[in-house]
């Protein structure tokens, strides 16, 4: 049961993207259609669920001042063999995705999962939590991409939507049809799961950037949600 | 210190894994990605003919190309060849991408049109129509309405062929009779055809043996006939003078030698000057004083776009005027007059249609003042004169029927002068 | 210096890393906060982008293509750019402590930045040479301020909106954010017409 719950949590209730607002650069700039989305998510779920698993396994020999380096170490590792993969079986796809591909290494949800959850628990439960995460990412990212693919090029996945295509608003699949989807996405994510969140724990605790960036703006928010 | 040297240890040990598992991965992949990459450049290539077994580019190898012949690449098992042509038209800037493929036979079996998106202006159905065509494009035509389109994409084809029949790589197709008269047109009465090479004419009907087929050029320049002889047909064009130029199949001047076809021609053809007199006499005298003396020139051996032409004598000084039609915009015939003096000076120059007077049209293309447009011309000779100078932005079909005019004015200027002497 | 310019220009205004291409988003929506914050990230982004691409393309051009091992690009550049930022630390620490003082506590949280990244990787992809590589970094990194600083202003003026329960926080920074993408959308035919 606990296993289950380790599974599901990052579906809905930590949803990485739409709750715990991380790896903000993928969810925007990979969601232009929903090929390229699922894309995204599976190819960052692969990763994550690599990464979390040797992570998990290294745990104990990995020692704490060098963590760091050697997480962003495995991490580009698994990003290269994914890249590499990609381009041989799936060319077009990685052409789609560009530069945001390599972009997985900064992901802040990679480098968030390995800190937070992988060196604190086992194998099993890391997957686990790879797999879950990685899970809710990909839903996030092709929610994201239908909304914006069937309201900016009237298709879905490349099917065309004759009810819709002729009423195309194409700036939704260009940058600023990104933040307001995005936005609107998160809006509507936290009026679903207002009261069944759980107290909102500082999310970007694992990625370097909280220092300043993550940390400041989450406990402002925490505590305008605290009040 | 122990910790220190553990780290160093353990990072350089997952740093060293990693490039492992790398090299490992990238020694499957990379042969992989390397022929990814090969059909990707061979894929539109591939697209036209999809049973190549492999492509060479001959571009280099084959000398001067036509401008829009960009690429030719040969199959290497022998089936054919694979062009890449680019091309413009007259009315957009936007590049037309033509991939072909062309079998051994010389045959066209594939044309994709790329990177036009406009392709819907003469129909997605139109390139199809070429597969199966040889060399000389005997089944296809241009679509009325799109001729510029359609005419850049049937001449790149046409460019495309020329490159490999010249360098003997396929043999030429056999021309129809049909195809035959119509590429002998333009050779007999050339003022009778626009900028794009096609004819505005209108048939004229109930022609009577030897004559097969008569057509009347739209702005008057004159009459083209088929004449049907011994020697197979002959084209014979009659201008607005009544003079004859006759051209057989094979495109040779045969004027003096198939004299019974230029007698029927010219026994058939009215002479357009004379029956236009009295309205170009009008023309003229409008644009001079009153008692200016005014005769037509007659025999005028000019195929050009020219409709009449006149010697006008004010007082003691004698100039000349030369009335043409170029065709202009949608193919309208754009009436003008030039009037030179006896050292070949341009002394007046009108125009008479609409559509380059239209103050808007010239608001539109930053023409602003007509009246100066016309006066740069004045005082030119031939030799001072170039159609450079005709040049409007955006009213390319006006600018290069002002620059038709000026042509056929100094070549009939000369041969006035000629026949006045 | 034509091209070097139209690069500078498209860097800045057209391909705007944040606003158009979405790279330095969590930068962008955490410390746009305060505008004096957002100069003082975007100035010490600048720096590293400039620093790791003069560290990063003699690398891949003189040490990872000629030898084959072009797959260690994404590796070898996150290493080295967390290795350079380490390294920028200590040294203006011990030597310019005005200028630690003023960008050290943004370094350190530069290095998991996928806007410095992403310009290493993209001239690489776009075969600038160093100088253009360079010129690119710089208008990266400008846009990166530019739009940074502009959109610490509008943030000044959100704090005080009333928005509705679910848009409060990060929601309706986004909004904003898309219209601010919208007014640089605006740039979008400049770079054509630069030296038409």
């Amino acid at each position: 049961m606990k296993k289950l719950g380790i599974l599901l949590k990052g579906i809905i209730k930590e949803n990485p993207v739409l709750v715990l607002l991380l790896g903000t650069c993928p969810a925007l700039a990979t969601t232009t259609g929903v090929v390229s989305a699922l894309a995204m998510g599976i190819a960052a779920t692969a990763v994550l669920i690599c990464s979390n698993i040797v992570i998990s396994a290294l745990r104990k020999a990995i020692p704490d001042k060098v963590r760091i380096p050697c997480y962003i170490v495995v991490i580009a590792g698994f990003v290269s063999v994914v890249q590499m993969l990609m381009q041989a079986y799936f060319p077009d796809l990685y052409d789609m995705l560009g530069v945001y591909l390599a972009l997985i290494v900064v992901n802040c949800i990679i480098l968030g999962r390995a800190e937070m959850f992988a060196r604190k628990n086992g194998i099993i439960d890391s997957a686990l939590d790879g797999i879950g995460m990685g899970l809710g990412f990909t839903l996030a990212l092709v929610l994201m991409g239908s909304v914006r693919e069937i309201i900016g090029a009237g298709t879905w996945a490349g099917i065309e939507l004759t009810a819709i295509k002729p009423y195309a608003v194409s700036i939704m699949t260009s940058a600023p049809g990104g933040f307001l989807v995005f936005g609107c996405l998160i809006a509507l994510a936290n009026k679903v799961l207002s009261g069944k969140k759980a107290k909102k724990e500082c999310s970007c605790e694992g990625c370097p950037n909280s220092a300043l960036c993550g940390k400041e703006n989450c406990e402002s928010d925490a505590k305008e949600e605290n009040k | 210190m122990k910790e220190n040297i553990k780290s160093v240890v353990v990072l350089t040990a997952i740093c060293l894994v990693v490039a492992v598992l790398l090299a490992y991965t990238n020694s499957i992949t990379a042969p992989i990605i390397e022929a990814n990459k090969a059909a990707k450049a061979s894929g539109s290539l591939l697209e036209v003919m999809p049973e190549a077994a492999g492509f060479e580019n001959i571009t280099d190898t084959l000398g001067e190309l036509p401008a829009t012949v960009k690429e030719v690449h040969a199959e290497t098992s022998g089936l054919g060849h694979v062009m890449i042509l680019g091309t413009t038209t007259q009315f957009s800037s936007d590049e037309m991408g033509i991939t072909v493929a062309i079998g051994a036979d010389g045959k066209i079996s594939n044309v994709l049109l790329t990177g036009y998106y406009e392709s819907k202006d003469f129909g997605a159905d139109y390139p199809a129509t070429y597969i199966g065509q040889d060399s000389a494009l005997g089944g296809v035509d241009t679509v009325a309405g799109t001729t510029f389109s359609s005419s850049a994409f049937k001449n790149a084809i046409a460019d495309a062929f020329s490159v490999l029949v010249n360098n003997n790589l396929v043999a030429a197709g056999q021309k129809s009779e049909e195809q035959l008269i119509a590429e002998a047109m333009p050779l007999a009465l050339p003022g009778a055809f626009n900028s794009l090479g096609n004819p505005i004419t209108a048939p004229v009907e109930g022609v009577a043996a030897p004559i097969t087929q008569a057509f009347k050029a739209k702005n008057n320049c004159g009459y083209i006939y088929v004449v049907s002889t011994d020697a197979g047909s002959v084209i014979v064009g009659v201008n607005a003078f009544g003079v004859a130029k006759a051209i057989d199949l094979e495109g040779n001047d045969v004027t003096a030698t198939a004299t019974d076809a230029v007698a029927a021609a010219v026994a058939a053809a009215p002479a357009l000057a004379t029956e236009n007199l009295e309205a170009n006499t009008k023309t003229v005298a409008a644009a001079f004083e009153e008692g200016a003396v005014i005769t037509p020139v007659e025999g005028l051996n000019v195929f050009s776009d020219i409709m009449a032409a006149f010697t006008v004598t004010v007082g003691e000084e004698t100039m000349y005027a030369v009335i043409t039609g170029p065709l202009a915009y949608a193919d309208e015939t754009m009436k003008m007059m030039v009037v030179f003096n006896a050292n070949g000076e341009v002394v007046t120059y009108k125009t008479y249609t609409e559509l380059i007077l239209h103050g808007e049209y010239y608001a539109t293309h930053e023409l602003t003042d007509p009246a100066a447009y016309r006066d740069q011309f004045l005082g030119l000779t031939e030799a001072t004169y170039s159609d450079d100078m005709t040049l409007v932005a955006g009213a390319t079909m006006t600018a290069n029927a002002v620059a038709s005019n000026f042509r056929s004015a100094f070549e009939a200027f000369n041969l006035i002068k000629e026949v006045v002497a | 210096m034509k091209e070097l310019i139209v690069i500078l220009m498209s860097a800045i205004l057209v391909n705007n890393y944040v606003l158009n291409k979405f790279l330095g988003i969590c930068p962008f929506l955490g410390v746009s906060k305060k505008s004096d914050q957002a100069v003082g990230m975007g100035a010490s982004v600048i720096f590293v982008m400039l620093v790791a691409t003069a560290a990063t393309w003699p690398i891949y051009n003189y040490l990872l293509a000629p030898n084959g091992l072009a797959y260690l690009q994404t590796i070898v550049f996150i290493l080295v750019i967390a290795a350079l930022v380490q390294f920028v630390e200590i040294f203006l620490k011990k030597f310019i402590p005005a200028l630690h003082k003023s960008l050290g506590v943004y370094l350190p949280l530069i290095t998991t930045n996928c806007a410095v990244l992403g310009v290493t990787i993209n001239n690489i992809t776009d075969e600038y040479t160093f100088i253009e590589s360079m010129v690119s970094s710089l208008g990266c990194g400008l846009g990166f301020l530019l739009a940074m600083w502009l959109f610490a202003g509008v943030r000044s003026r959100l704090e005080e909106s009333d928005a509705p329960e679910c848009f409060k926080g990060m929601p309706i920074t986004l909004v904003a954010a898309s219209i601010v993408s919208v007014a640089f959308m605006g740039f979008g035919g400049i770079i054509d017409k630069l030296f038409a």
